[in-house]
């Protein structure tokens, strides 16, 4: 089976500030994928480019087996979307809106509509500016799980909402994920929320992906090493360095990404010792990624 | 889909679309009133051509006006979320584009009607003499022309292209003040009057503006 989503190359630049740089990216079919980065690290862009919102300077972008953003339509006949605020027209009711989207997508499901706008506590006749943040959150997450969509791209849905209605929302998530093995893109920087959905991880910084990976080799792959006569050279390592840091004169403090327990006989062959291996949790391990990326940058220039 | 468009955009304009159409349903009879010696008592033709001839431009307004409200109150709502909206929606922009056209476009009927109603009403008061003839579905259908005429450009500067179209009246603006200065310092005023004659009169783009919105005529 085709990957729900698959980019190659991909350039897209905002004035001299910002650009999204030979971005190369894979969802797997029936994946939960976690899009992870800071505020501005391209997250939004790079799911409007997605989407077919924004022209590509250059590369290629595929969303379930069409062209984007050349066959944009077709793949959004199969894309669920909730951006980051609220899109819908403020100036119909629930009831009103609900009509107005189903009118665009063939295989909406009303009796569902029904069932989550029950289950969400929206009434039909609410105007849409006078819904509350999670309110309109609740709107956006049920018109997209209505549409029976392949895919559900979900931009920090649940950003700003308070934790009972995040639950409310993640839950109805997580049902039709179960009952329909739909792929879903969840961006967010809210990194415990995603440990506990997810089963991919992408991590974006400065408009690179500086990661892609499976959440187990996430969670389980990144160790805080306390090292006694650190060797010098780490280009023939086995694993990567993200970060080191001199703890004393002779004992150091390393980062690093792919770690196996038999690695420890490299540092036994360059004269090292390794006193501690540490798991580091979700959070320190994403800030950790982040600042090796920023560092190797930085080297790099 | 397209029934769905349509409402929206009646739902957005139903209060501008009210009060164009009350306005245009009430002014040939206002246009009769203001030219009519008495307040009471059987007008007359004349008095009616009158009021056409005073205050016609009033309808030519009103006609553009109509196109404006047509197509910036629905940009206004698309372009208060960045258009993120319609561009999530599996159509293509060029459709959704179309389709909100012809929704706008089918909007602009409503104050034409009124405009017609209003024109056959005052008609209904009136003896018209046997060497004048009335034309209220030719006014009528003048000022849907205007009305079309003025949400078509509007569309194109807000919905087509953006920033490009509005580029492009900014320069065709531009080009037509350097003509009316030009003729204002130099003295000559041919090109600036063979200019105006060009936009304003048949079959100049804009001829449905220039020429006389009569109801009654010979």
């Amino acid at each position: 089976m085709t990957d729900a989503v698959r980019i190659r190359n991909l350039a897209w630049r905002a004035g001299k500030e910002f650009a999204i740089r030979e971005l190369a990216m894979t969802v797997p079919t029936g994946a939960i994928y976690g899009f992870l980065g800071p505020n501005g690290s391209g997250k939004t862009t790079t799911i409007r480019l997605m989407l077919g919102m924004l022209p590509p300077e250059d590369g290629t972008i595929e969303v379930l087996g069409h062209s984007v953003p050349r066959f944009a339509h077709r793949a959004l006949a199969g894309i669920g979307y909730v951006p980051e605020r609220l899109h819908l027209y403020q100036g119909l009711t629930v009831d009103e809106s609900i009509r107005y989207h189903r009118a665009f997508y063939a295989n909406f499901d009303g009796a569902e509509a029904e069932r989550l706008r029950k289950r969400f506590g929206l009434r039909e006749d609410q105007l849409v500016q006078r819904l509350s943040k999670g309110e309109a959150g609740k709107l956006m997450m049920m018109l997209a799980l209505s549409q029976r969509a392949e895919l559900l791209v979900l931009d920090e849905p649940t950003d700003g909402l308070d934790p009972v209605i995040r639950r409310e929302v993640l839950g109805a998530l997580v049902e039709y994920v179960e009952s329909r093995s739909a792929t879903v893109f969840i961006s967010s920087h809210l990194v415990h929320e995603q440990e506990r959905i997810c089963d991919w991880v992408g991590i974006m910084d400065g408009g690179r992906l500086i990661a892609e990976l499976p959440m187990q080799e996430f969670r389980s792959g990144i160790k805080r090493l306390r090292i006694d006569r650190a060797p010098a050279v780490r280009d023939a390592a086995p694993f990567a360095l993200l970060s080191r840091e001199a703890l004393t004169v002779d004992q150091e403090e390393w980062v690093v990404r792919g770690w196996q327990p038999e690695m420890r006989e490299w540092f036994q062959r360059a004269g090292a010792d390794v006193r501690d291996v540490q798991d580091l949790d979700l959070e320190e391990s994403f800030v950790e990624l982040l600042r090796g990326a920023r560092t190797s940058n930085q080297e790099t220039r | 889909m397209f029934g769905q468009i349509l409402y929206t955009q009646l739902k957005w304009t139903r209060s501008t679309l009210a009060v164009l159409s009350i306005v245009a349903f009430a002014l040939p009879a206002g246009l009769w009133r203001l030219s009519h010696d008495s307040y009471f008592g059987t007008a007359t033709a004349m008095e009616v051509m009158c009021g056409f001839e005073v205050l016609g431009p009033a309808l030519v307004l009103l006609a553009f006006f109509a196109g404006f409200m047509a197509v910036a109150q629905p940009w206004a709502v698309d372009a208060a979320a960045r258009h993120v909206y319609p561009l999530s929606l599996p159509v293509p922009w060029s459709r959704y584009v179309g389709m909100r056209f012809g929704a706008g476009a089918l909007l602009t009927l409503i104050p034409t009607a009124a405009l017609w109603l209003g024109c056959l009403l005052v008609l209904s008061m009136i003896d018209l003499p046997a060497t004048l003839n009335a034309y209220p579905g030719t006014l009528a259908f003048r000022f849907l022309l205007g009305a079309l005429l003025s949400y078509a450009g509007i569309f194109a500067v807000q919905y087509i292209s953006g920033r490009k179209a509005a580029h492009v009246l900014l320069v065709l603006m531009l080009i037509l003040a350097i003509v009316a200065l030009g003729s204002e310092f130099s003295g000559n005023t041919k090109t600036l009057v063979r200019l105006l004659d060009y936009l304003f009169h048949s079959p100049g783009p804009l001829a449905v503006f220039g020429e006389s919105w009569m109801l009654i005529d010979v």
